[in-house]
Formats: structure tokens, C-alpha cells, sequence
């Protein structure tokens, strides 16, 4: 069963000039178990679709799903079960962590016991008589972690869990992250750290100017990457490319090397090309195609026309 | 249910504001207390056994004085030497009404409180201090009320409390009794500590005579309209800063409303005085209320009062259920 459905989702802001189209036909479900990722460059439509799956806004149109339940009117039915962090999470800045979880706990007849246990687990314990006004950015994400983690949940909605921490704490939440997913629990990550995203994510679907791009597991959607290619090192680079030039090859310059546009099974032919005109190749191997590469080509629409521009507008609304 | 009444209970007395104007209530009484023991004579038993006669005296025909006091007799003394005076006949006039009106139950056991020169009566002091805290502590329970959900929004902890309880009519209509119960139950201990405060002086300068059958009934009348008064003035700031989402807008927004849109509309027009909410709060806390609006008794105007924040919270309720948490 999936976890989370979403479908044909749509999300309009109303406002001046039209207002905003966030979500446009959104679709893409979520497997049990293992951490799924969520990508996009900013302004997407991420957070929106997460306000849309935890009933904090109301979609135009389409709808989605939790745990089989319509998020739209019915998530009090497994909210228990769903811990969630929407953007920066928000705590009362005059009351310590300690007293901040303990009044969610409160909720689910939960007690200090739960508590401790959620700030261990995020790296908090004795901190938590601090004023969460005191909390840098990184230890607010920690905190919003914990209150997410508080409730045992089955799913777990994460909107940039880690926004604003320091490097030891990426990793400790990379750890984290993964070992939820090993342990049978859905964790729904939206997230810009594409190198933590294909580290640690099974699945993921990108997300550009509230379209759905790309989705699948992530060796999939590295096959979606056109830059497959070889890197050719060499003493004479001029020549080298110009001899691989005549033999029908797509070659750039790439620093002390170069860039051979080609699927890398055809390797042999290019050091047989360069051998023959008695160059011999130094180094040549297969370029890596990373989650990055594949994410800055899907979503170069959104960068090429709306970067500094309006965001997308509605036209239908 | 119960577990959201209770972390909201814990919420309300953990928040700064309650606590600060917690406080400024102790401070006050402290004030108080220093105050009454230091402002009355010192007695000797014999003058003191004498001012205690004097209040059982004043005490023994009660229900007599309050049915003169209720149909007052024509003022021919007093017109006649206003008119000795030579002061004029509109005002003459005027006064002559005021004097020979009708007067209310409520009126007239608070014009009829013992009194004894220099000597600390509980009996009356107590209950008109408390009458005295309504009006400052109705501004603190409208503050209280406002920034109890205002700040869930600009703090952003809406959209936190949501992802746990995401019955937002329930959340919204616990909040909401939280802060009038929690304005009540302060309003309560704030009784509890002025006959504490007054205690001292009371007893080593002062006396309990007078606390009646009478006593009672004026007493008990002024706390259900303070109470009811806190309460409404709560409920209306926290209705409004829900409409808005921001405190200090909504608390601004009210006593701008309050103080400068009503003064222009009393004075602009006679007909929508007795509609204006200020009016009507004075009418349901001072004890001559209708001379401020003619034939409105208190309960009236708090069942108007009730009436218009019941709508402002409604309205409010519907919008917090329908609309975004966006940002
Ligand atoms: N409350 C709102 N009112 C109007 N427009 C909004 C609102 N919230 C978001 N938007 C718009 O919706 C679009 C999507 O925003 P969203 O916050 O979902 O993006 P995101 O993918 O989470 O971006 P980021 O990576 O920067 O967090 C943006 O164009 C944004 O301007
Ligand atoms: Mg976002």
C-alpha cells in the first residue's frame, strides 16, 4: 500500500495579479518503509504539498492521501501516527523545549519520559531548559525533530530537516533519517542537499514550478540524466580533440581533460581513435552522473525563465 | 478532549503575559494592604466596641431604607435652596429628575454600605476594592484574551499544534474557554487575596460588622458582573485576534475602536449610544448603570455585550476552521 498518494493536486494562491499557481497537477505516491526524497529548487511547490498532505491549507483541486485516509478533513483519524516538521518548526520562543514537547506530549497523555527520549534522540538532552528563544537555527530543527519523532510515528513528513545544521549534525540526521527507513517507518523528506538525498533516499520525485518532473528510484531518475559521458585525459589535449572531433565524437575541454558526450561503452573505440595517431591516453573512465547534475537539468526550465522573475502565475483561476 | 483542556490549562498559566499581570494583581493587593492599615485610625476597645454598635445600628432596618431609597420622595428641600442659590432652572431641573428617578435594587445597597469615620470596615471596603480591580483587570483580561491565540500565530506554533490536533473547531473552542475560565479563575483568587490583604488591618484596627443577608447580596452582585465582564472582555480580544491573527493589531485595533470610534459616535448621535460597547460596560459594572443608558439594566447590556462577541467568535471560529495555514 502506499503511504502517501497524491493526485493530480493543484494549489492556487489568491492574491494580487492573479495570485499564485504553486501546484499544478501534482502526482506521485510514496511506498512503505525507507526514506523517500523530495526535490526542488525553491519555490517548487514542496512545502505547499506537504501543507496540502497535514490539512493545513485546502488544495484547488485533486487531492491526497495518509496512510489511505483523504488528508482533507479526516488526518485527525492518524495524525497519531504522522510526526511532521513544516518549514522552520515553530515553538514558543518563552518557554524552555522541555515545557514546549511536554505540552505536545500532553496531548497523547504522553510524560517526561517520552520527552527525554525524543531530545536524546536528536542530540538536545541538557539543553532542555534553554529558552527555545536561545536556540540557534540548528538546535530549532533539532527541537522540531524530536516533536516529530515524539510520537512514535509510523510516517514521518520532514520539510528540510537539515535546514541550518552544521556538518557532524547532517550526518548524525543522515543516520537518523536512514535507520527510520530501516526500521519499516515512511520518512518524507523534502530537502535542496541532493548528495544527502541520493545517500540516503530509495525513492524520490522532483518537483519544478509545481510540476511533478521526475520520479522513481533513484537509480532511475539518474537514468533520466542526458550528460552520460567519458573523461579523456591525455598530454596533447588540442589534438586529441581534434582527431576525436573528425571521428564523429561530441568532445568539450574540461579542465586538463576532456569531455567525451558518449555512452561510456564506446571507451575502446575512443582510445583506439587516439592510439592510432600515436596519442596515448593517461586516464579514462565512465563520468558519474549525480542527483545534482540530473536535478539542475530537470528543473532548468524553472532557473532559465523564473529566476528573478514572477513566480509562476495561474491562468486559469 | 480532557488531555487537550488540560495542556491548554498548563499553556495559559505558563504564558509570560498571565504571569506578569499576575503579578502587577499581587503587587497591587500588597499596595493595598499596606495602604488600608496605615489609612485608618487607631482605636481603643471601647471606641471600637462603640463603631460596631453604630454599623448594627445603621443595619437593623435595611429593607426600610431600601424601599425609600428605591422610590425617593419629591426633592422640595433641595429644589428649594438650589433656587435660594440662584442657580438655574435647567439645572435645577435636571437634578430635581436625577433626584426623584426610580432608583434599582442594586443602587441603593451601594449607597447603603456602612460607613464609620477612620475606622477599616470590611464590609465595605472589601467589595468596593474588588468593584475598583473590574476596570483594570477587564483591560488585562482583553489583553490576555488576544495574545493568547494571537501569538500562536505570529509565533507560527498554530501550525505545530495542528499537526497534533488538527480538529481545528475543537482547538479553537478549547483555546477559547481556557482564556475566559483561566481570566475567571484569576479573577476568583483575586478576591481570595484582597480579604487576605485586608485582613491585618481588620483585625488590629478595624471590624467585620455588617456582613449581612444585604451585605451578601451586593457583594455577590458585583462579582457575577465583574466576573461576566472579564469574561466578555476576554473573549473579545482573543475573537478578534483570531479574526486578525496579530496581537498587538487586534489590541490596538479594539482600544482604538473603544476610545476614539465610540467617542465619535456619542457624540455624533444620541441613537447609537445605547448600541456602543463602552456604554454598555459601564452600565453592567457601576451600580447606577442606567443612568448612563436610560431603562438598560445590567443584565441587559451583558446579554448584548455576550451577543456581540458570541458573533465576533463565530465569525472568528468559522475562519480559523476554513482558512489557510499558509506562512
Ligand atoms: N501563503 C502563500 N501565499 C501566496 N503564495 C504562496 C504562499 N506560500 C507559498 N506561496 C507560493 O507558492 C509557491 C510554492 O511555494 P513553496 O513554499 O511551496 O515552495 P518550496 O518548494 O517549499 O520552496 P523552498 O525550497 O524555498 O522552501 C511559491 O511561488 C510561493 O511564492
Ligand atoms: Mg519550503
Amino acid at each position: 500500500m502506499a503511504v502517501i498518494e497524491v493526485e493530480r493536486l493543484r494549489k492556487h494562491y489568491p492574491g494580487f495579479h492573479g495570485g499564485t499557481l504553486a501546484l499544478d497537477r501534482v502526482d506521485f505516491e510514496v511506498p512503505e518503509g525507507g526514506v523517500f526524497g523530495f526535490l526542488g529548487p525553491n519555490g517548487a511547490g514542496k512545502t505547499t504539498t506537504i501543507r496540502c498532505l497535514l490539512d493545513l491549507i485546502r488544495p484547488s483541486a485533486g487531492e491526497c492521501r495518509v496512510l489511505g485516509t483523504k488528508s482533507r478533513g479526516s488526518i485527525s483519524t492518524v495524525i497519531d501516527q504522522i510526526g511532521a516538521i513544516v518549514e522552520t518548526p515553530a515553538f514558543f520562543p518563552r518557554f524552555t523545549a522541555q515545557r514546549n514537547l511536554d505540552l505536545l506530549a500532553g496531548l497523547y497523555g504522553m510524560g517526561r519520559r517520552e520527552v527525554r527520549g525524543a531530545l536524546e534522540r536528536v542530540g538536545l538532552a541538557g539543553r532542555e531548559k534553554d529558552l527555545v528563544r536561545g536556540y540557534s537555527l540548528g538546535m530549532k530543527q533539532r527541537l522540531g525533530l524530536a516533536a516529530a519523532l515524539l510520537k512514535d510515528p509510523k510516517v514521518l513528513i520532514l520539510d528540510e530537516p537539515a535546514h541550518g545544521l552544521d556538518p557532524a549534525g547532517i550526518t548524525e540526521v543522515r543516520g537518523l533519517l536512514r535507520q527510520l527507513g530501516d526500521e519499516g517507518r515512511t520518512v518524507f523528506l523534502s530537502s535542496h542537499l541532493l548528495a544527502e538525498v541520493q545517500a540516503i533516499c530509495d525513492k524520490v520525485a522532483i518537483l519544478s514550478r509545481g510540476r511533478c518532473v521526475a520520479q522513481g528510484t533513484v537509480r532511475e531518475v539518474l537514468g533520466r540524466g542526458r550528460t552520460t559521458g567519458v573523461l579523456v585525459r591525455v598530454s596533447d589535449i588540442p589534438k586529441a580533440m581534434q582527431i576525436l572531433d573528425a571521428g564523429g565524437f561530441d568532445v568539450s575541454e574540461a579542465d586538463d581533460a576532456i569531455t567525451v558526450t558518449a555512452d561510456p561503452a564506446r571507451s575502446s573505440e575512443i582510445t583506439q581513435a587516439l592510439a592510432t595517431n600515436e596519442l596515448y591516453v593517461q586516464e579514462i573512465r565512465p563520468l558519474q552522473v549525480t542527483l545534482e547534475e540530473v536535478f539542475l537539468e530537470l528543473t532548468a526550465d524553472d532557473r532559465d525563465e523564473a529566476w528573478l522573475q514572477e513566480p509562476p502565475k495561474s491562468n486559469d483561476d | 478532549m480532557t488531555r487537550l483542556l488540560l495542556v491548554e490549562v498548563r499553556r495559559f498559566f505558563a504564558r509570560d503575559i498571565v504571569r506578569l499581570f499576575g503579578l502587577i494583581l499581587v503587587g497591587g493587593i500588597v499596595l493595598i494592604t499596606i495602604g488600608s492599615f496605615l489609612s485608618s485610625l487607631p482605636m481603643t476597645p471601647a471606641e471600637a466596641a462603640e463603631a460596631d454598635e453604630q454599623i448594627r445600628a445603621n443595619r437593623t432596618d435595611m429593607e426600610e431604607q431600601i424601599l425609600q431609597c428605591r422610590n425617593p420622595p419629591p426633592a422640595t428641600e433641595q429644589i428649594e435652596m438650589m433656587e435660594q442659590q440662584g442657580m438655574p432652572p435647567e439645572f435645577i431641573e435636571r437634578m430635581r429628575i436625577d433626584a426623584e428617578r426610580d432608583r434599582t435594587r442594586r443602587e441603593c445597597l451601594d449607597q447603603l454600605q456602612t460607613s464609620v469615620n477612620g475606622r477599616l470596615i470590611f464590609a465595605r471596603t472589601y467589595p468596593s476594592n474588588i468593584q475598583l480591580a473590574i476596570f483594570p483587570m477587564a483591560l488585562m483580561s482583553l489583553a490576555i484574551g488576544a495574545t493568547l491565540i494571537g501569538a500562536e500565530w505570529t509565533t507560527g506554533t498554530v501550525t505545530t499544534q495542528l499537526t497534533w490536533e488538527p480538529r481545528r473547531l475543537r482547538l479553537f473552542s478549547v483555546k477559547a474557554l481556557v482564556a475566559a475560565l483561566g481570566v475567571l479563575a484569576t479573577f476568583v483568587a483575586l478576591q481570595a487575596l484582597m480579604a487576605v490583604s485586608l485582613l491585618p488591618g481588620t483585625l488590629l484596627r478595624g471590624t467585620f460588622a455588617g456582613i449581612d443577608r444585604w451585605w451578601w447580596e451586593h457583594y455577590l452582585d458585583i462579582v457575577w458582573r465583574g466576573g461576566a465582564v472579564l469574561a466578555i472582555a476576554c473573549l473579545l480580544g482573543f475573537g478578534v485576534s483570531g479574526l486578525i491573527r496579530n496581537t498587538v493589531a487586534a489590541v490596538g485595533g479594539l482600544f482604538a475602536y473603544l476610545l476614539i470610534v465610540e467617542n465619535i459616535l456619542r457624540a455624533v448621535t444620541q441613537d447609537l449610544r445605547q448600541w456602543l460597547i463602552t456604554n454598555n460596560l459601564l452600565v453592567a459594572v457601576l451600580p447606577d448603570g442606567s443612568r448612563i443608558i436610560p431603562e438598560r439594566s445590567a443584565e441587559e447590556a451583558l446579554l448584548l455585550l455576550s451577543a456581540y462577541v458570541f458573533g465576533i467568535l463565530v465569525l472568528s471560529g468559522f475562519l480559523f476552521w476554513r482558512r489557510d495555514v499558509a506562512g
